[in-house]
Parts: structure tokens; C-alpha cells; sequence
């Protein structure tokens, strides 16, 4: 049988996630009251975010927040689960950043790692990169932070502006984080 | 599905485990009819969605029924579910490779298997330490989320369709694969980071 080491290794699974997959879910009654809640969230701060006078460049929000040299922490967003608590300074598993790009113009976005996920359009396949947005994009980059000696570069160029982000390990605040890379 | 296990599948009861497996110690028949009163829908669907044939289905659902029997006692399985499922699903397997040779399998199963194609590190090396998987297996999933690890278990374990889990969620189905997407993408990652050829 094709692949038959997994199928055999899916059958003894723990009897702990074979019980678990059969108790009820949460519903998601809330979600719409939740989800108009967000967007009018996120919509308010792109809107903020836009009357602010920039420099050249597209306009980024990483996580929410913009992208300037301060650095902004990634945190696991476990949702309470206990094991999948706070990367920190090792994960296991690529960890989903998601960058808001905010142009009136054409975009190329590059990585020098990671995975690029377009949210609502490609949101099944990574984007082949480099990718080329025109316009408005929300993206998810998923990056393997494995190890703490990793830096990760992913640069938005608009017409000669460019704008780099920057992933990697701040020894100081002992967490994984995301900020503008000024330097040449 | 399919309508799976007529007589198999019975409903209704909700004997407490304890009772069933204390019927089965006592080598009263009825244990059986408990079980399958209480487990029957379920095992039915393990064994359609790998089997896609309600006639087989019902054959292996009663087999595994008798492979409990044989096996309980000496054991006394706590939890019962997971233990009765396993059983239907390796004999559900079994009995697939059986048909494969005679080329007719199909349902569920097979095109759960065609997805998990993709988290194959190395498809040269098509050999691998079952038991070494398992164990990587259960530790990528317990460090998930609790969503998409009951759904990777109800599509992969259960072999249940996306729409079924989409109902049980609440999630739609472009959502459920979606999030299946994403998981099997970091389980391959995963496997690779542990230096697993499947």
C-alpha cells in the first residue's frame, strides 16, 4: 500500500487524540458579531495608519501593528492551549506572521525564507515568489523560526522604495521579533 | 455516507463502557450487542470511509466485533472507543490491500491518502519505522492547536469527508481544507526537521 509506514502510524495514534477528535467542537455562533468586530478593528487602524504622512514605500502592518525599527514580538497565539505555548526562543513549527501591505501602487514582496500565503486569494498554496501585489494585500508569512542564530528578510519594493522587515531572535527581550531593517 | 452496516449499526443505547466491558469479562453475548448498539455508526464510518463499500463495511464492523471479543478479556481497554477503532481500522486496511489487488478500493480513504501524499519527505525511500511516525506523529500533533488536530485526526483517523467535518466544526469546507492544507504542510516540515523518510 502506498505510504503504508504513515497509514500504520495514523492507525496507532494516541487513544487521548483519537478520543478528543470525537467531543464536540465550539461552536462559532460568535463569529460574525467577532469577525465585524475585527475588521472594523483592523479597518480603524489601517484607516489611522493611512492619514499618517509616510515616506516612500508601502505601508506595513505587521500583526496588527506598524512596521517601524521598534521591535514587535511574535507570540504563539495558542488560544490556551497549553502546548503549543510560546515559541519563544526555539519552535518546532513554522510560525504564521501576518503582514498587512498597503499600497496605492505595484508591490513586488521577496522572502529569504518561509512560505508567502495570500489570505482569501491563494490562502491554500504558498504564492510563488517574487510576488507582485497591485494595490492593498493581506499576506501570511509562515517562517520557520528553528533556530535562534536564523534571520528572515522579507522586502516590499514599491517603484525604488523598498521596505524590509526583519525576523529574527532579540537576545534582550529572549523572544522572536519583527521590525524594520534600515540598514543597506 | 453511504448507508453503512445495516444490522450493525444500531442506536440508541448508551450503555456506560464500564457495563459493556464488564459484559465482555463475564463472556455475555450481550457485550456485543452493546457495543454495537453504541459504537456501531461509529466503527460503520471508519470502515466505509476506508473501504467505500457498505457490504464490506458491515463485514468489518462485525469482524472487529469478534476481534474484541477475543481480545477483551485478557484486556480491559480504557478508553473502549479508541481501542474498538483501531481494530476496524487496521482490519478496514487489511482487507484494502486484499481488494487492492483485485483493483477495487476506493471511498474516503483513498483520497485522504492521495493528500497525505504531499507530507511525504523523500517518496524515493517509500519505507519508514511505523512506530518512529507514530511518535513524531503524536508529538507535531499535541503541540497543535486543539482545531486543527481533532480535524486532522476526524480526516485522517476517522477518514470522514470534508463536508462531515465541516458540519461538526462549523467551519466551512474551503476552511477545513484549508486548515488541512496548512497542517500537513508543517507535519512535512516537521518529519523532515526529524529526519523522517516515510
Amino acid at each position: 500500500m502506498k505510504h503504508e509506514a504513515l497509514v500504520n502510524a495514523i492507525t496507532m495514534l494516541d487513544d487521548e487524540l483519537i478520543e478528543e477528535a470525537r467531543e464536540p467542537f465550539r461552536r462559532r455562533i460568535a463569529a460574525p458579531v467577532f469577525g465585524f468586530c475585527a475588521a472594523a478593528v483592523c479597518a480603524a487602524a489601517v484607516g489611522v495608519f493611512l492619514l499618517v504622512p509616510r515616506s516612500g514605500g508601502a505601508d506595513i502592518l505587521v500583526m496588527g501593528q506598524e512596521l517601524s525599527d521598534k521591535p514587535i514580538a511574535i507570540c504563539s497565539d495558542d488560544g490556551g492551549d497549553s502546548a503549543a505555548v510560546g515559541i519563544r526562543a526555539f519552535a518546532m513549527l513554522p510560525t504564521d506572521i501576518s503582514v498587512e501591505i498597503v499600497s496605492s501602487g505595484k508591490t513586488v514582496v521577496n522572502v529569504s525564507g518561509g512560505e508567502l500565503y495570500i489570505v482569501g486569494e491563494t490562502e491554500n498554496l504558498p504564492a510563488e515568489c517574487p510576488l507582485e501585489l497591485s494595490g492593498d494585500a493581506s499576506l501570511v508569512w509562515s517562517v520557520p523560526l528553528w533556530a535562534a542564530g536564523e534571520e528572515y528578510e522579507l522586502t516590499a519594493q514599491t517603484g525604488s522604495d523598498s521596505r524590509i522587515l526583519l525576523v529574527s531572535f532579540d537576545e534582550e527581550m529572549q523572544e522572536w521579533t519583527v521590525k524594520e531593517n534600515t540598514q543597506p | 455516507m453511504g448507508p453503512v452496516c445495516g444490522a450493525a449499526l444500531g442506536k440508541g443505547s448508551a450503555m456506560d463502557d464500564e457495563r459493556i466491558l464488564d459484559l465482555f469479562w463475564q463472556r455475555d453475548e450481550r457485550a456485543i450487542a452493546e457495543t454495537s448498539a453504541k459504537y456501531g455508526a461509529l466503527c460503520g464510518k471508519i470502515a466505509y470511509g476506508i473501504l467505500g463499500d457498505p457490504q464490506d463495511s458491515e463485514e468489518i464492523v462485525n469482524l472487529s466485533y469478534l476481534r474484541l471479543w477475543d481480545a477483551v478479556p485478557p484486556k480491559r481497554p480504557n478508553p473502549l472507543p479508541p481501542f474498538l477503532a483501531k481494530i476496524v481500522r487496521n482490519l478496514a486496511l487489511n482487507r484494502l490491500k486484499a481488494e487492492r489487488t483485485q483493483k477495487r478500493f476506493g471511498g474516503e480513504f483513498a483520497l485522504s491518502l492521495d493528500e497525505l501524499d504531499e507530507c511525504i519527505p523523500d517518496k524515493k525511500n517509500d519505507r519508514g519505522n511505523s512506530e518512529q511516525i507514530r511518535d513524531c506523529l503524536n508529538t507535531f500533533l499535541k503541540a497543535q492547536k486543539r482545531e486543527p488536530r481533532s480535524i486532522f485526526v476526524l480526516r485522517y483517523f476517522y477518514c470522514e469527508s470534508i463536508e462531515e467535518i465541516a458540519r461538526k466544526t462549523g467551519f466551512s469546507e474551503s476552511k477545513v481544507k484549508s486548515v488541512l492544507f496548512r497542517t500537513r504542510n508543517k507535519l512535512r516540515l516537521f518529519l523532515e526537521s526529524e529526519g523522517i523518510s516515510v
